[in-house]
């Protein structure tokens, strides 16, 4: 494959976050650090020429901020409350189709499926940072981690 | 003029996304309808004047492609454009939608310009 799909998928969820919650994201040098305790992972599954998986975690503090921004609320409403799952989905979502195309071309279809999200505590975080395929992202000063890995074709 | 727009996505997130959207792009609104499935919005399209639907195609119940089909179908919904707002890149998907009747489709993520200039077109252009 000629290009780097990380890279890609960076590159993508940049430009998402940019234009859906209306954020500016920047990459760390150095690991950011934060004080949540719970966090908030959403993974996709994509089936087309090539397949693979394509995930995004976040703080769950960060998901309240960027879906109470979104809707015009306060992070502490409860109607941010019922949404946080949501944003963390939809960003993946959209991440993975624009992925997908830039991968891909407009020719072919790619299926995806709905994204699927879980908590995670510290220990599994903090895992999920130290993978090798993690590309690391600061928004509004608090991290977020995204992964994509793709599967060989037999 | 203001426009009755109806905005037509399962993810109240989105919804929200495609209305700030419209704010920033200063397209002038009179009603912002909401519907999260294609027979939320059938119902609204039948109770209100709209002027614009953007909508989804994957969703519950009735999804984005039976929407514009049923739209078709009415003569009194017939020329209401649609605009498909999706995150899908597929050149075979977005013909298929245009030949059920959808007026023009945008890849999420996208720019209040580019929403701008949809609308300008979408409401300027007299359609046949």
């Amino acid at each position: 494959m000629a290009e780097d799909p990380r890279q890609i998928m960076a590159d993508t969820l940049a430009a998402v976050l940019e234009n859906m919650t209306f954020t500016f994201v920047d990459s760390p040098e150095e690991e950011v650090q934060t004080t949540d305790t719970e966090f908030l992972h959403a993974t996709i599954t994509f089936d087309g020429p090539s397949s693979g998986v394509l995930g995004l975690a976040a703080p769950r503090g960060l998901c309240a901020e960027l879906a109470a921004g979104i809707l015009g609320l306060d992070a502490d409403e409860p109607e941010v409350a019922e949404n946080i799952s949501d944003i963390l989905g939809e960003l993946l979502n959209v991440t993975c189709g624009n992925f997908a195309t830039a991968m891909f071309g407009e020719t072919g279809v790619v299926n995806q499926s709905i994204p699927q999200i879980t908590r995670l505590d510290e220990t599994a975080w903090r895992g999920l940072m130290a993978r090798p395929e993690a590309v690391k992202f600061i928004v509004d000063d608090a991290p977020l981690i995204a992964h994509v890995v793709m599967e060989e074709r037999r | 003029m203001p426009y009755n727009i109806l905005v037509v996505d399962d993810s109240k997130i989105i919804r929200a996304v495609i209305k700030k959207t419209l704010g920033l792009a200063e397209v002038e609104i009179n009603e912002l309808y909401e519907a999260a499935n294609g027979k939320e919005a059938l119902a609204i399209l039948r109770e209100h004047q709209v002027d614009l639907v953007f909508s989804d195609i994957h969703m519950p119940e009735m999804n984005g492609m039976e929407l514009i089909e049923r739209m078709a179908a009415d003569g009194a919904l017939r020329e209401i454009p649609v605009i498909v707002v999706s995150s899908e890149g597929s050149k075979e998907r977005v013909d298929q939608l245009m030949k059920k009747g959808a007026r023009a489709y945008i890849r999420k993520p996208f720019t209040p310009e580019l929403v701008r200039d949809l609308v300008q077109d979408m409401m300027e252009v007299p359609h046949g």
